[in-house]
């Protein structure tokens, strides 16, 4: 039998059904990433009022994000390369970046349903309704946001190959950003730390998340922190790529 | 001329920083033959394959896969050439026929396959069982038949046996053979254990610490073992009997307590016994002693 030169469309269309079923039956992480920040969104109606409906939906979207490029992204790749998945599709032969790029796509349709889930636990629960063009900026911001984790995540699978160690990694980390991060916005850890979580990839995010909530409010500020998301993923990605090894072996 | 699929040619490769894993490695795998590639535990198996694969970025030497370069022709040799690397790579969360479909788009080729790769190795029966909860020996099948899907020339297989238990183990190489013998697909298995393969393959090559120490058919290896038995002979006057023996132009190898001779024809041994008697010696004992291909193995491995 003659067997064709995969293409590369027939290729992607192949790796993502199976990656987007594989997410979808790996249903306990999907409902994981999408529980946290609505769990935290709904018991912040309280502070809804004191802080606004933008500093509440972009928290909980960015603690969304985190979880999609740490724990969702970079387990699944460790997973997959320490079984040797990658390398099975690498002598398919499919391109390394077909591979990649139906693992991303995945991870897109994450941050975009993760959004979703929030804005419209926020407009139930919380009555914050954004205007469309604020609705469609924010959609833009989460994907830009979540290059960030992804890269991140990308550098840790890259640096680290042992998937437990990958795991414990990403949730150590998690927990770092989540806590530091959440709590550093809120001002509870003094000023400096705030200052830090200002420019920190967590700061970054959810201040380019906030500001496209309010469109018209987008200042200098913004643009300066949108810059500094683009060069934490640029710099994550370009570490990730370069440490990254197909086999664990 | 013997065409081979796989040559190559002073094949060298190092890991970072450490000792060479594979030095000046010069495979030959013939045309339609089943290749036993032999070696303890860390003899540079699995690395070799790797780099036959592309797996592994090549550091020195040649490559040839088709009569092909390699690098140059990386994708058209690929997809000919299916393989099982180490240990089973599936998609867990997929059920058999899944994880068949999404190479089976990949390679293109007709969805009847699936069921047939499926029936060759036995899996047709799991349903919608996802492949994580499979056996290992079920995962071991899986990835065969994946390996199998696209009708491969060459198939490369890292200790396809791995898991199995022994009926498992006799199917998996009564499916080489059919493979091998129906498809006329060249199939190189790599194993630890020589007598797993002793029975499958037509070729064997034995690497230990990243030298190949022997390369050859299995009579090749066959006749090494021949080479390697002795017999012996255990007399009333041994004195008397070395002279008899010499003087049929057989060669004594030694002849403290016993007289050690190579092996020979059975006819030679009778006759031998039939002079020693005629000339009054009488025979205690005459008892040969070959080496199997394990210990031959082994002496390749310990020399």
């Amino acid at each position: 039998m003659q067997t064709n030169i995969p293409s590369t469309s027939a290729a992607l269309t192949s790796l993502l059904g199976a990656d987007f079923t594989t997410q979808w039956r790996n249903r306990r992480a999907v409902i994981m990433v999408i529980l946290v920040p609505t769990i935290i969104l709904i018991s912040w109606k309280g502070l809804i009022d004191k802080f606004g409906g933008a500093f509440a939906l972009s928290n909980c979207i960015t603690i969304g994000l985190i979880s999609i490029g740490l724990m969702g992204y970079s387990n699944a790749i460790a997973r997959d390369r320490d079984k040797g998945v990658f390398q099975r599709l690498r002598v398919a032969p499919v391109s390394s970046w077909s591979i990649m790029a139906s693992r991303l796509a995945v991870q897109l349709a994450m941050i975009l349903v993760m959004t979703t889930v929030v804005f419209i636990a926020g407009s139930y629960y919380d009555k914050i309704v954004l205007s469309p063009s604020a609705y469609a900026l924010s959609y833009v911001s989460a994907i830009v946001g979540g290059a960030v984790y992804l890269g991140l995540g990308q550098a840790i699978v890259g640096l680290i190959k042992n998937p437990e160690t990958v795991n414990s990694t990403t949730r150590l980390v998690y927990f770092v950003f989540f806590m530091i991060g959440m709590f550093g916005e809120l001002g509870v850890l003094g000023k400096e730390i705030g200052d830090a979580v200002k420019w920190s990839p967590y700061g970054t995010v959810k201040h380019i998340l906030s500001s496209s909530m309010q469109p018209a409010n987008w200042d200098m500020k913004a643009t300066v922190a949108l810059l500094v998301t683009i060069g934490y993923t640029i710099v994550f990605s370009i570490m990730g790529i370069k440490w990254f090894k197909w086999s664990t072996r | 001329m013997i065409s081979y699929c796989i040559e190559t040619e002073n094949l060298s490769y190092k890991f970072s920083g450490n000792e060479p894993v594979l030095k000046n490695i010069n495979l030959q795998v013939p045309q339609g033959s089943i290749y036993g590639f032999l070696g303890p535990n860390g003899a540079g198996k699995t690395t070799t394959l790797r780099l036959l694969l592309g797996l592994l970025k090549k550091q020195q030497g040649e490559i040839k896969i088709f009569n092909k370069e390699f690098d140059a022709n990386r994708i058209s040799i690929l997809k000919n050439v299916g393989s099982l690397i180490e240990s089973p790579s599936l998609y867990s969360h997929l059920t058999a026929t899944e994880n068949l479909e999404v190479l089976q788009k990949i390679y293109r080729c007709p969805e009847t396959r699936i069921k047939e790769a499926l029936e060759i190795v036995g899996l047709s029966q799991t349903g919608n069982k996802k492949a994580g909860q499979f056996s290992l020996g079920m995962k071991q099948r899986l990835s065969i038949a994946i390996s199998i899907l696209h009708n491969p020339s060459l198939l490369i297989l890292d200790e396809p046996t791995n898991g199995l238990d022994p009926n498992g183990i006799i199917e998996i190489r009564e499916l080489l053979k059919k493979l091998n013998s129906e498809y006329k697909t060249t199939i190189v298995i790599s194993s630890h254990l020589l007598a797993e393969i002793e029975k499958l393959v037509t070729h064997i090559g034995v690497i230990n610490k990243g030298n190949i120490l022997f390369q050859g058919t299995l009579d090749e290896l066959r006749w090494k073992q021949m080479h390697n038995s002795v017999i012996y002979f255990d007399t009333s006057d041994n004195e008397k009997a070395k002279e008899i023996i010499s003087s049929n132009d057989i060669r004594i190898l030694s002849s403290k307590e016993w007289i050690t001779i190579p092996l020979v024809e059975k006819k030679a041994i009778a006759m031998l016994n039939q002079k020693l008697v005629e000339e009054g010696i009488e025979v205690y004992q005459i008892s040969t002693s070959q080496k199997d291909l394990e210990s031959i193995f082994m002496d390749f491995i310990n020399t």
